[in-house]
């Protein structure tokens, strides 16, 4: 134990993680339970970007149908994650409705629910009337709902402390300001960043929406696009929207969290690319954000908003998450960009985790390679 | 005890009339373009709002639209600031909460 | 960090300057600006114009030549003739709440939203008051000396019972005054600076501005015919009372800016004032990206201007309290010396001259006021951020209160993270956590829009919104077929 120690504090471990989101700090955490050295980068503070900023929903109903599997995986980490981290995430596993406002909506919910309950999702299909009845508090309008009582949420600004607080009991050396600027892979691999350089036997990279910036540094390309989400949060008030509300196109997500404030996102987009770091509203699209929401549930109207956001999050071309070896480096790993990577988070950290250490992660990944779109390229 | 009131300025002449809106089910007299909490601390109402957490009692502070501790609930509109929102006849003000 | 640059495409078409805040300094501005014949667009959130300075009665109400209220009047009176010039456009109670871009002020109300592409913006929006928390300070009946202004201003109203006046600086003064002017039983007034230290911030002042010297020495003999006890050197420790305030505590400034509680005194109250100074609303120049400095002789964290008190980001100007604290003179000064920039022509010279004589003036005493040790009468059991209930205890056990960071802080405590927007406790918490005002700066939290809470039907009236871009998500399972 103190002989890792002291090798960590050298800047040397038997693994490097760069990027200390929700992946990369899963990922830790599994390695550092069974017993390896593990030395966390991030360029900022850790938890700083998608993984603090976004909007906390845990839903499994607005997940592509092949993902439903993972996402109930990722649940049964999240069921138990309060008692093993010892705190309060600000977890409700309330359930949610998904909602279509108009007949193709409709017909899309419909389509979409039957291949996610083929997958394993707990959902029922409601009547308008079985609706109102329920859910007053929708829009009288609305065309068809479904609900499942798999939904739920987190608070990630409560998440994150807790897991930072674990990974450092574990021993992990947490290395904040250490932007990654170069990485040579010679037998051993070797980091160099604007906080020193560090060794390790491996390198994880779980650097978000910058995890295609970290792979170039060793000559490989991963197609990662950029969404810049924006989320409006308001004045806190009466529960009443005990559950996470999202949309058959997925345009909307919405809940009402502890406090009583209303998280309203939905994946409209505000203005910003890696190269300019700009997170900043798009006022156009957020004002029709608002206006969705006003729309699906009228009684938001007069609730102040106190902030609005926007955060970076990573996206494939066909939306699964990138997870396993980065091609042509047999110690390389890469795990980034699931849509609603904060749901995900947990289960993809751990396979990651699983991956480094046993080469047999616990759950099939081979959806996930980083590969896939190389291989078809080629 | 009760509790002290406010009064208007001796000279300042509010608008001639009355009106009355209801705070917590009180009725409670306003003169024309009083603001709530004007009307309410003349009433010797101090606390407009409890607070969320601790249901501790919390009144005008900032006067000036930046510390909304004297937020009311108003149906049919939503929460404002007391210190800025006129009375209207017939008004319905509850301690703040908002409502979705 | 990349500054958006403002490229006054509208410079010098017809298209109006939009100011925000129609206290003294966006009156004056948008005066001059329509005695040169530019339009203007006048932003304000209150339902009439005149700022904290000029605060207006409710519309309809009068007062009797013989009302004790200090209202300079004429003054005002003069200023408010722009708002009939047929170049301007008061938009009462509407917040500006953002910048969609540097030169377009997105606003709202329940006059209707939208947006205005100005040609050049005017920021005039003001200060707001330094909290210094204490045990017993969230009661009803302790109010903020602005609160206490407006009570009399805004409102017309005058407590019954005794009132206790305490804080440090020239608002002391003022509320003091106010009160007592206004009929009230001001029976103590604490100021924590030193009587010898006021001294000579007095001294400098007298040769730059002899006429505010005079108006101080007025409010002080007001105050003291009204029969309050005043000490200096004093400060609250305490407020008591169970729903609403009945007692206060004060007690001698010690040598580490807390309350020496061994010769603490508690007096019957109904009404503490509270007046622990003023620092400039810098949130609308921070969401522009205008750079920022911390300058204490100013008040605080403000905008960096050029003479023509532009700010860094090109046809933006910021004048007024909100720009550096310095009073209804240099508000109204500043006003119209940034008009004159907009308009391009020269400032008469005498109003030059006069600003580099207050500006003189009121960088000395904000100097003065400064004490050489911060107050603190906090203990671990106070609220320091009002809206989201955190005592000084809880801020201390989060898990981040060593980051050194307020925003880290901010992010696992909610500090600031209820309607107030963090105005209240940002800055409060950051000193108490020992944060030096450099780290303060540099790691306080981005300010997100809206500007001030607006109601969310409000942002979605927005009349002047773009087409949507809807995110629709793809499906795997449709884009094969
Ligand atoms: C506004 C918003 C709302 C969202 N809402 C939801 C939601 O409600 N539910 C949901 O499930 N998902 C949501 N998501 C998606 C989810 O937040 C992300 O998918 C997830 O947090 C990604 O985690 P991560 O660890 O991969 O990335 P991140 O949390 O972004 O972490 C990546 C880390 O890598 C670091 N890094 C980058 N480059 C370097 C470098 N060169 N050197 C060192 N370190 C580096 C970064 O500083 C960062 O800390 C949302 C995303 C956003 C932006
Ligand atoms: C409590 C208090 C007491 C004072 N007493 C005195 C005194 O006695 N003598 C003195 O010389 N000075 C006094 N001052 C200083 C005072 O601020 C200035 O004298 C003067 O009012 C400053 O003028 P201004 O135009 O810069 O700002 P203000 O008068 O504060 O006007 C700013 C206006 O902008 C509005 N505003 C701000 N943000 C927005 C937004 N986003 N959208 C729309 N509107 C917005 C505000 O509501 C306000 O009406 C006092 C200040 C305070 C706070």
């Amino acid at each position: 134990m103190n002989t890792a120690k002291a090798r960590t504090a050298a800047g040397q471990a038997d693994t490097i993680i760069v990027g200390g989101g929700i992946f990369g700090l899963f990922c830790a955490m599994t390695l550092a339970e069974a017993g390896k050295s593990v030395i966390l980068l991030d360029k900022g503070r850790i938890w700083a970007e998608a993984s603090a900023v976004n909007a906390g929903s845990l839903g499994v109903q607005n997940k592509l149908p092949a993902l439903i599997p993972y996402t109930l995986w990722s649940w049964d980490i999240w069921n138990t994650l309060s008692d093993r981290l010892g705190a309060d995430l600000g977890l409700r596993r309330n359930g949610g409705y998904k909602i279509a406002m108009t007949e193709d909506e409709a017909a899309r919910l419909g389509r979409v629910v039957s291949e996610q309950i083929d997958y394993g999702l707990d959902a029922q299909r409601l009547s308008p009337a079985a609706l109102r009845a329920q859910a007053p508090w929708i829009a009288p309008d609305c065309m068809a709902a479904t609900w499942s009582p798999q939904d739920g949420y987190a608070s990630p600004t409560r998440v994150g402390p807790a897991l930072r607080r674990k990974v450092e009991s574990l021993g992990v050396r947490i290395v904040e300001g250490a932007a990654v600027a170069a990485v040579e892979n010679g037998p051993d691999i070797r980091v160099l960043t604007t906080a020193g350089d560090f060794h390790g036997t491996e390198l994880a990279i779980t650097a978000g929406a910058w995890s295609a910036t970290i792979a170039a540094m060793l000559g490989v390309k991963i197609p990662i696009s950029l969404d810049v989400n924006m989320v409006s949060v308001t004045e806190p008030a009466r529960p009443t929207i005990e559950c996470i509300v999202t949309h058959a196109r997925g345009i909307l997500t919405l809940k009402q969290v502890a406090n009583g404030s209303c998280l309203i996102g939905g994946g409209w987009q505000g203005i910003g690319s890696i190269g300019d770091s700009r997170k900043d509203i798009d006022h156009d699209q957020l004002v029709h954000n608002l206006r969705l929401a006003m729309r699906v549930i009228p009684g938001l109207a007069p609730l102040n908003i106190l902030r609005s956001w926007a955060g970076y999050e990573g996206v494939t071309p066909d939306s699964y998450p990138y997870l396993g070896r980065l091609p042509g480096h047999d110690n390389v790993y890469l795990a980034a960009c699931a849509r609603g990577g904060f749901t995900l988070g947990p289960l993809m950290g751990t396979l990651l985790g699983e991956l480094i250490l046993t080469d047999r992660p616990s759950r099939p990944i081979t959806i996930f390679d980083p590969a896939r779109f190389s291989n078809a390229a080629a | 005890m009760p509790q002290p009131k406010m009064r208007f300025i001796p000279g300042v002449v509010p608008n001639a009339g009355t009106l009355s809106f209801s705070f917590e089910g009180n009725e409670i007299p306003a003169r024309p373009g009083e603001t709530v909490a004007s009307a309410l601390m003349r009433a010797g109402v101090p606390v407009l709002r409890r607070t969320r957490i601790e249901n501790q009692p919390r009144g005008y502070f900032c006067g000036m639209g930046i510390c909304w501790e004297c937020a009311v609930f108003v149906e049919g509109t939503g929460v404002v600031r007391s210190c800025g929102e006129p009375a209207r006849p017939g008004m319905v003000v509850r301690l703040a909460e908002a409502e979705v | 960090m990349a500054n958006p640059v403002f490229t006054p495409t509208n410079a010098n078409s017809d298209a109006p300057v939009i100011v925000i805040g129609a206290g003294p300094a966006g009156l004056a501005c948008a005066q001059e600006l329509v005695a040169g014949n530019r339009r203007v667009v006048l932003i304000d959130d209150n339902i009439q114009p005149g700022g904290q300075y000029f605060r207006q009665l409710p519309p309809g109400y009068s007062t009797a030549p013989r009302a004790r209220l200090m209202r300079d009047k004429a003054r005002y009176d003069d200023l408010a003739r722009v708002l009939d010039s047929p170049l301007l456009t008061h938009l009462p109670r509407t917040t500006a709440w953002s910048f969609p871009q540097p030169g377009t002020v997105a606003h709202a109300g329940p006059l209707g939203s939208g947006r205005i592409a100005g040609s050049a913006v005017v920021i005039a929006t003001g200060a707001q008051e330094r909290s210094m928390p204490f045990p017993g300070w969230t009661l009803p009946g302790v109010i903020s000396a602005g609160g206490c202004l407006n009570l009399a201003k805004a409102h017309g109203l005058v407590p019954e019972g005794r009132v206790v006046v305490a804080g440090n600086g020239p608002l002391v003064l003022v509320a003091a005054a106010t009160m007592a002017a206004a009929g009230a039983r001001v029976t103590t007034v604490a100021e924590a600076q030193q009587s010898r230290r006021l001294a000579g911030a007095a001294l400098s002042g007298v040769v730059a501005a002899p006429g505010i010297l005079a108006k101080a020495a007025q409010y002080r003999a007001q105050i003291l015919r009204a029969g309050a006890a005043w000490k200096t050197g004093w400060m609250v420790s305490r407020a008591h009372g169970d729903e609403t305030l009945r007692e206060v505590s004060i007690a001698p400034v010690g040598p580490d800016g807390r309350p020496d509680l061994t010769r603490e005194r508690t007096i019957p109250a109904d009404l503490l004032v509270l007046g622990y100074g003023l620092m400039p609303g810098s949130d609308a120049a921070r969401l522009l990206g205008c750079r920022m400095e911390l300058r204490p002789d100013l008040g605080g964290l403000v905008p960096v201007r050029g003479p023509d008190l532009q700010t860094s980001t090109a046809g933006v100007y910021a004048v007024g309290d909100g720009a550096g604290i310095g009073g209804v003179e240099v508000a109204l000064i500043e006003g119209r010396l940034a008009a004159h920039a907009i308009l391009g022509t020269p400032a008469p010279k005498q109003l030059a001259h006069r600003y580099r004589t207050l500006d003189r003036f009121r960088r000395a005493l904000n100097s003065a006021y400064v004490l050489p040790t911060p107050l603190r009468a906090a203990d671990d059991d106070t609220i320091i951020c009002r809206c989201e209930e955190l005592r000084l205890r809880d801020l201390k056990a989060d898990g981040n209160a060593a980051s050194g960071s307020l925003n880290t802080l901010k992010t696992s405590s909610r500090l600031g993270m209820g309607r107030c927007q963090g105005r209240n406790c940002l800055h409060t918490a950051a000193g108490l956590l020992g944060l030096s005002p450099e780290t303060m700066v540099e790691t306080m939290p981005r300010f997100r829009p809206p500007l001030r809470p607006v109601p969310l039907a409000r942002l979605a009236a927005d009349r002047d919104a773009g087409p949507a871009r809807e995110p629709d998500e793809i499906i795997l399972s449709e884009a094969k077929d």
